[in-house]
């Protein structure tokens, strides 16, 4: 049992068939993962408990990081190139714990969100929507 | 056209076929540093640009202008992110004075 510090954390984006490093990330989020159930509730259902199923599908949800953005970057360009020449690309995060844990999936869209003020340096959010599933460790 | 790859920390991506350019360790497939492979010419220029290749014939050289400008603060840079140096980090770090044996690095 182990609390992971978040420092250290690497996400790698594959660069024709390369994973390499992300710069400049601040945080990271994955959200929306979840096993897909459907109402099997009858009118004959026995008791006030509504009855779910699994329906055997499960949604991969999104994986989402925020960067001090540099247009300049090869790194981030490879990121919006996923937008002006959509496609599927691999992910790789691996955590900072001390068997350096990874886990990869793979996103079928990207969104990209820029942000500008004044007290702060220039940013960006980078959503991630997944075609299957996160590989969570086992 | 073909870049040499740099790091030794550079994975392959799911789906790759196994090639004698690549190493396991830790349960998982590596790039092997100094490998040639062919790359589409964004990949080129992203891969190199990045710290993390070099050209290896005249057209990725070709597509890759200018590459060895400010090589060395690209190659710096590129190995704090690995490291995990932080911004604030990084003078220090320069310096020799941050002890980064165990800040994530492959």
């Amino acid at each position: 049992m182990a609390k992971v510090k978040v420092k250290g954390t690497v996400i790698k984006q594959e660069i024709s068939a390369v994973l390499t490093a992300v710069a400049q990330i601040t945080e990271f989020d994955q959200s929306g993962g979840e096993s897909e159930t459907f109402d099997a509730t009858t009118i004959d259902t026995s008791g006030a408990g509504k009855e779910y199923e699994a329906t055997g599908y499960s949604e991969g949800g999104t994986f989402g990081f925020s960067v001090f953005y540099d247009p300049a970057l090869s790194g981030h360009q490879a990121i919006t190139d996923l937008i002006t020449t959509p496609a599927e690309c691999n992910w790789d995060i691996t955590f900072a714990d001390t068997g350096a844990t990874n886990c990869t999936f793979t996103s079928a869209g990207v969104g990209w969100d820029m942000t500008g003020a004044m007290n702060d340096g220039l940013k960006a959010s980078v959503s991630l929507k997944l075609n299957g599933l996160f590989g969570y460790s086992t | 056209m073909q870049i040499k790859l740099i790091r030794s920390d550079l994975g392959v991506a799911a789906g790759v076929a196994d090639s004698e350019d690549m190493v396991h360790r830790d349960g998982r497939r590596w790039w092997r540093c100094g490998a040639i492979i062919d790359v589409p010419q964004r990949a080129c220029e992203i891969l190199v640009g990045n710290g993390d290749a070099e050209p290896a014939d005249d057209e990725a050289e070709a597509a890759c202008a200018g590459w060895r400008d400010k090589r060395a603060a690209v190659l710096e840079s590129r190995e704090m992110l690995a490291r995990g140096i932080e911004p604030e980090d990084r003078e220090a770090f320069r310096r020799g004075e941050l002890d980064t044996s165990n800040e994530g690095a492959e």
